[in-house]
């Protein structure tokens, strides 16, 4: 017995002597490679960029290039930024990636341009209806998110992009390995702008966008105000002009928008960021989108899907496959909505200004404030340029190959999407006695001008207000 | 109810004794040495008059010949590896004798060293005897056992141990061990005591479905460790012990065929080969090079070609042979295995999240999944030994294994939220898939045995391994849908191919190599009258893994962008949008892991008690290099840590029969390389994307064990136990958000305790025996969670909020039961089993209380084995006789004011997915010489 004690006593010693040691991991992980910005000293922009790029000159990038947190990259007016590339792989197809704040300073005389060196080739390309490479996606866009952390700066901030009076064209190559995977995976298409950040403005004025292979603007996230814009020829298969998702709040109006792939404006609380995704969208004249979409029963006007909120009022939607999707599990009871002018030069488009699987579903439940007729080719428009029963919708209801869409249907080119005064049956047809939501509240050179709601329907007013193009 | 089936027995007896008027001879034959009882020893008894009857020993050791007349006998009783033994008697009338005959196994000058191979080692009472053995605490499983069981890969028979239940890929076959509740990054794999690289893309942890039942000798499953062991085995160690040289020319060939019943309805669907030619299953960019521009010659449409075959039978062979040389000195064994089996697998999937203003689950598609996964197994292992003499011997051991899987899966996707307008519509995609996997392992080791002086030996082990997978995918991303029109009907739209996504082709493939030395040196020496075992050593091992990863996308033309489908993809044209493939993917990567590790451990027995204990000491090492670009996290890493490992194991023997052990050791988990690596996605089959973590730590944990055992005569025993398990920095999947999508993240959640009981009973009445046993564990975590609600102002928000939960995999009960029945005068044997696996976390959820648990189920096997000629045996398995399917739910009610979706009930807890395998069919025939 004794000798058992002392055994157990030997062992309860052991085990404290021995007690468990298990040393804290020495971990080295190699953190992301950040180059200090340097200022713009000549005309090619390589690595980490700050600094501004003066006015009537052209600056090239033929690999990404980055604005790191806290830097400040500005276009004066007049400035042309070219991409160079084949676009083919992510390694020719250069992407900006902007960590810090991005200012494009366009003026109505000097518009800027972000492009690649042969867009006026692939614009004629265009105009002969022949969308292969415009469809190609030549550079990789730019992508606005806080940098990742690190260890020497946990919490980056990321900065505001502000864009006036800018043409934005091309991008959609497929992504590298450069990205975050949260925002594209490796073969992913990119986007002419892909923003997100909860806390910073995304301002995108009187500019244009062109040729975006999939998504021309994607919003995860961000305080927008998407004021007067003309929106034409984006999304190849797929792919919207505007893509708002969770933590976007904001205002989207008197944008121009024709021949989208899918929708022109899509809202979705999707990836809940815990702020709720919550825009209006009024005043914005949509044309022809939704036909190349090859998914069925998807492409439209506007969706607003998965928990989104907002208002929207007085819009004007002509030849659309689908008008107002408002799908089930949007936030229904705060989404408010009246005062839109449809128009279809098909039965199959007049049959679906409330897209049946969406609540509002038909011509009969539809808001009597609305214009719209059960009819096909009733109430037309009265564009001042733009006959709207020229093209074959039943003939063709989609989903189509873009090289079977004529350009007229697709760009505005010499069209006038004025409303004739005193015969369009959108003028002074408007609901005025909301607000914009106003979530960008900076004003002036570096801030927004939010037009408020106009009184005729639709992007372009009798008054000269609205969208300036 | 115990005394009425023995009244009855008696009454039987009496019955048959009345009847015929004569007497009955009866006894048990057992091992001399040891006092075993010998299962299955063959007994003659024979008069000069010529009367003869034969038999063979039951399940406990005895035997009975009935209605034997007056006379003068001889019985003689064989067994394999023992020496002849007869005894004669005179049965006068009214005699009923009993015998009790004991074996002596053959003469053999190299005793010591042969202790173990004396017995079959492969036969229940070594396993048992192993167990009451053993210096720690463990079960173990024979080769008899399993031969009798309705298993035929190992991974199958693990889920027959106590406490042990299983993780089943999705063909519902068995994969992977769960011990204690705890998965299996917590256990190691070991064959023949060697650690083995894994061949899993994702896992370190062997898959031991990719064994064959029929090569190994025995199964053994500790559930503490020694210093001498390897440190990273929370839960357990499982140890394949292969089979070893026999002493005498053995013989064994298994045929059979199977059939799964899943397959009867709609026929098994295969595809063409992907590729052909040299390196044609790798991809594009690793057989061109990096600046390689992949074409679409590249990418035949072979494995999108289809075909039904009505009826596939599965082929099952194995052959082992086996020998010594006439002076025993050498030995030599072979074993080859091949299976061949095809299966079906039905399966519904709803996505789920939750919904934004309350928090409840919010389904958000529906999807229908039909597998057709044919397996090919092949083993081939080989092992020599040669014993210089008592003291000194080495044995080498070569094995090859090899798992083929070829599977092809549809999958068919509604959309709950879009163009969902009542059940039966909605948007569609469809998915139709093939994808061919390959993995092997070769493993080559030579151990050594020495006996230095009496007290002093050293044993040593060099080992070389490599293991590989190689993964060819090919994915078609279609569309189609039903969908309301705005007059009311529903129409049937086209199919349609994805324009942007079209098809993809991933090739993936990995390659560990581990180069191994072991060395351990024992010395005995007597102080204070007691003898010590004192032993001390070390192991060293390099492990490296190279990893690739290619994802080509073959989407449509611009200029053809909408194509439809109809079943041939010959008619459809496509181009490679991502020409070089994904060079700079993270898991194009190369992982070195050094481990090396020292140990010293003391043994002594003073009275009646065993004390072994001791410390081990592990150092790692690991570095990787992926190929992501320098601008991210993660592209280098390097982790460096040590552990000093005690471990303490009392045996107190309270009897001949019964024990109580008492153990307490430390241990850890290193992650998975496929963890650590900052990589996004590489597991298309995952139900979410899956995201690497670096910053993961080891799992580290002690533990403690208290059991008791008790072995009456024969086969039976009884074990009860308890144990307590502390750990720090537990790794759990968890889906976390990124971006828009949600993703699959392996992090260490703070400190977990896993606790419980375990009862395992086993008995053996001559012709009938039952083993059960019940396994009670309890685990409790507590991590924050995410939870939905609509904020005072209307909006929709998150806020987070602590839950407590069991550790992922565990099932609060675990259960087995089987029933043997054994016939041996004409050799039969019948084996049902029974598995209960209690309700267990399978994904834990972002969201509070949306945590996603698969159901508890009841499994029933059923196998059947009889002597058909003289060696020549039949058998015949059904596994899942109950068509037992594999269930996940979220343990929240169906909302009421969800949409109605077909198997979802209001108030029920919501459905999330549910497999369906069938039955499986085997029917065989045995030869054993």
């Amino acid at each position: 017995m004794n000798q058992r004690l002392k055994q157990l006593v030997l062992g309860a010693g052991l085990i404290l002597m021995l007690n468990a040691c298990h040393k804290e991991e020495i971990v080295i992980i190699s953190q992301p490679l950040i180059q200090s910005g340097n200022v713009i000293k000549s005309d090619t922009l390589k690595g980490s960029v700050k600094g501004t790029m003066l006015t009537g000159k052209t600056y090239y990038f033929n690999s990404d290039i980055t604005i790191n947190d806290g830097d400040t990259l500005l276009m004066q007016s007049g400035v042309k930024l070219l991409a160079l590339g084949d676009g083919k792989t992510a390694a020719t197809a250069p992407e900006i990636f902007n960590h810090g704040t991005f200012i494009s300073l366009g003026t109505k005389d000097q518009p800027n341009y972000i492009t690649v060196k042969n867009a006026a080739d692939l614009h004629t390309q265009a105009t002969q209806q022949n969308y292969t490479n415009v469809f190609q996606g030549w550079w990789g866009g730019m992508v606005c998110t806080p940098a990742a952390a690190t260890t020497t700066n946990p919490a980056p901030q990321g900065g505001d992009v502000i864009i006036k009076w800018t043409h934005v064209e091309f991008a959609g190559s497929p992504a590298g390995a450069n990205n975050e995977t949260a925002v594209y995976k490796a073969g992913d298409p990119r986007y002419n702008i892909y923003f997100g950040n909860l806390k910073k403005n995304f301002i995108v004025e009187d500019s244009w966008f062109f040729g975006a292979k999939d998504d021309n603007i994607r919003v995860v996230g961000g305080k927008v105000s998407i004021m007067r814009n003309t929106f034409e020829l984006c999304g190849g298969a797929g792919g919207e002009f505007v893509n708002m998702k969770s933590g976007t709040v904001g205002d989207l109006a008197f944008n121009m928008c024709i021949g989208a792939a899918t929708n022109s404006i899509k809202a979705s609380d999707s990836g809940t960021s815990g702020t709720q995704c919550n825009v209006n969208v009024y005043n914005n004249t949509i044309v022809n989108g939704g036909f190349r979409q090859t998914k069925t029963g998807r492409g439209g006007s506007i969706n607003y899907e998965a928990g989104a909120r907002g208002s929207i009022y007085n819009n004007l939607i002509v030849n659309c496959r689908f008008g107002i999707r408002i799908t089930p599990d949007a936030d229904v009871a705060n989404v408010l909505y009246g005062n839109h002018f449809f128009y279809g030069s098909s039965a199959a488009i007049v049959a679906q200004f409330y897209a049946t699987d969406g609540i509002g579903k038909g011509v009969g439940v539809s808001k009597t404030t609305d214009i719209l007729s059960a009819t096909p080719q009733q109430n037309n428009p009265m564009f001042y340029g733009y006959d709207v029963n020229a093209y074959n919708f039943t003939a063709n209801p989609g989903p189509i190959t873009s090289n079977l869409q004529p350009y007229t249907l697709l760009t505005i080119g010499n069209a006038n999407f004025n409303l004739k005064e005193d015969v369009s049956p959108g003028i002074k047809k408007s609901k005025t006695d909301f607000l914009p939501l106003k979530a960008v509240t900076t004003t002036g050179n570096y801030g927004t001008t939010i037009t408020p709601p106009g009184k005729d329907i639709g992007a372009y007013q009798t008054d000269g207000t609205g969208n300036l193009h | 109810m115990k005394k009425l089936l023995s009244l009855l027995v008696i009454a039987l007896y009496s019955h048959l004794a009345f009847a015929v008027a004569a007497s009955s001879v009866k006894g048990i034959v057992s091992d001399k040495r040891t006092n075993e009882p010998l299962i299955g020893a063959s007994v003659t008894i024979k008069s000069k008059a010529g009367y003869k009857e034969a038999t063979s020993t039951g399940l406990d050791g005895s035997f009975i010949f009935r209605n034997v007349p007056q006379d003068n006998y001889e019985i003689e009783v064989k067994y394999i590896s023992y020496q002849q033994t007869e005894i004669h008697f005179e049965l006068k009338n009214g005699e009923n004798p009993s015998f009790k005959i004991q074996l002596e196994t053959k003469s053999n000058s190299l005793n010591e060293v042969n202790v173990k191979s004396r017995i079959d080692a492969g036969s229940d009472q070594s396993a048992r005897r192993i167990e009451q053995r053993s210096d720690q605490v463990l079960n173990a499983v024979s080769a008899k056992t399993i031969e009798v069981s309705p298993d035929i890969t190992v991974a199958n028979v693990m889920q027959r141990v106590s406490g042990v239940s299983v993780e089943r890929s999705n063909n519902g076959e068995a994969q992977y061990p769960i011990i204690r509740g705890m998965e299996k990054r917590y256990i190691s794999t070991l064959v023949n005591g060697i650690k083995i690289p894994s061949p899993d893309n994702k896992n370190r942890y062997v898959p031991l479905d990719i064994f064959p039942a029929d090569i190994v000798d025995r199964l053994e499953i500790y559930k503490s460790l020694t210093p001498n062991m390897e440190g990273d085995a929370i839960a357990g160690v499982v140890n394949l012990v292969l089979k070893t040289a026999p002493d005498d020319f053995t013989v064994q060939a298994n045929v059979a065929t199977g059939y799964a019943q899943s397959i009867s309805a709609n026929g098994f669907t295969k595809f063409d080969q992907f590729q052909s030619g040299t390196n044609a299953n790798r991809s594009p960019r690793i057989n061109n090079g990096n600046n390689y521009v992949a074409t679409m010659k590249d990418f035949p449409n072979t494995p999108q070609h289809f075909g039904n075959s009505k009826a596939p039978l599965a082929t099952i062979l194995g052959l082992s042979l086996g020998g010594r040389t006439k002076d025993k000195k050498f030995g030599a064994i072979g074993a080859v295995s091949y299976q061949n089996q095809y299966r079906n697998t039905n399966s519904v999937f709803f996505d789920t999240q939750v919904n934004p203003a309350n928090n409840e689950p919010a389904v958000q598609s529906i999807e229908s999944r039909n597998y057709s996964t044919q397996q090919q197994r092949t083993a081939i292992i080989t092992k020599f030994d040669y014993k210089f003499n008592p003291a000194n011997s080495i044995n080498l051991n070569a094995s090859y294994i090899n798992l083929t899987q070829n599977q092809f899966r549809f999958t068919s996707d509604t959309s709950l939220t879009l163009g969902r307008t009542a059940i039966g519509n909605g948007r569609v995609t469809q998915d139709p898939r093939s994808v061919r996997t390959v993995q092997q392992i070769y493993n080559f080791n030579l151990q050594g045995d020495h006996r230095i002086v009496k007290n002093f030996s050293i044993n040593w082990a060099a080992v070389y391994s490599e293991a590989t997978a190689n993964e060819n995918r090919s994915e078609l991303a279609l569309f189609t849908g039903r969908i309301l029109q705005p007059n009311g009907s529903v129409t049937q739209q086209d199919v349609t191919v994805d324009a942007l996504k079209g098809q993809t082709r991933i090739f993936g493939h990995n390659s560990d190599q581990d180069k191994s030395g072991y060395l351990n040196f024992v010395y005995a020496p007597k102080i204070f009258n007691t003898k010590i075992e004192f032993s001390a050593g070390g192991m060293y091992r390099n492990k490296t893994r190279t990893s690739t990863y290619d994802n080509y996308t073959l989407a449509l033309p611009v200029s053809n962008s909408t194509q439809s489908y109809n079943g041939n993809i010959d008619n459809n044209a496509f181009v490679v949008s991502t020409i070089q493939g994904t060079a700079s993917d993270a898991l194009n990567y190369n992982f070195t892991e050094n481990v090396a590790a020292g140990y010293g451990q003391f043994k002594f027995t003073v009275g009646k008690l065993q004390t072994l204990g001791g410390v081990r000491y592990e150092h790692t090492d690991q570095n990787w290099v992926s190929a992501l670009p320098n601008t991210q996290t993660g592209k280098t890493g390097s982790i460096k840590y040590y552990d000093f490992l005690p471990s303490l194991n009392f045996k107190y023997a309270l009897s001949d029969q019964q024990n109580i052990r008492l153990s307490y050791y430390s241990a850890i988990s290193r992650p998975g390389f496929y963890e650590l690596i900052p990589h996004t996605g590489g597991d298309p089959d995952a139900d979410y994307k899956e995201v690497g973590n670096p910053y993961l730590k080891r799992v580290t944990a002690e533990n403690f064990d208290l059991r008791y055992e008790f072995f009456p005569k024969a086969l039976n025993q009884l074990l009860a136990g308890v144990f307590y398990k502390k750990i720090n920095n537990p790794i759990e999947y968890t889906l976390e958000k990124s971006g828009l999508d949600y993703v699959l993240k392996a992090d260490n959640f703070g400190t977990g305790y896993n606790y419980g009981f375990e009862l395992d009973v086993t008995k053996y009445v001559r012709n009938f025996g039952f083993r059960a046993n019940y396994t009670y564990t309890d685990s409790k975590i507590t991590t924050t969670k995410l939870q939905d609600y609509r904020d005072g102002e209307g909006f929709l928000t998150s806020r987070t909020v602590l839950q407590s939960r069991p550790l992922q995999g565990q099932s609060k009960n675990l259960g087995n039961f089987s029933f043997l029945y054994k016939q041996p005068k004409n050799g039969f044997d019948a084996h049902i089993s029974l598995v209960y696996t209690g309700a267990r976390i399978n994904t834990v959820s972002t969201y509070y209380q949306n945590d996603v648990w698969q159901k508890g189920s009841v499994t029933l096997d059923l196998s059947t084995e009889k002597r058909l000629f003289k060696k020549i045996y039949g058998y015949a398995k059904v596994n899942n006789l109950l068509n037992t399917p594999y269930q996940l739910e979220i343990r929240r009610p169906y909302p009421g004011s969800g949409q109605q979706v077909e198997y979802q009930t209001a108030g029920q807890n919501t459905f999330v997915r549910k497999d369906s395998y069938q039955q499986y069919y085997l029917l065989g025939l045995r030869y054993k010489l």
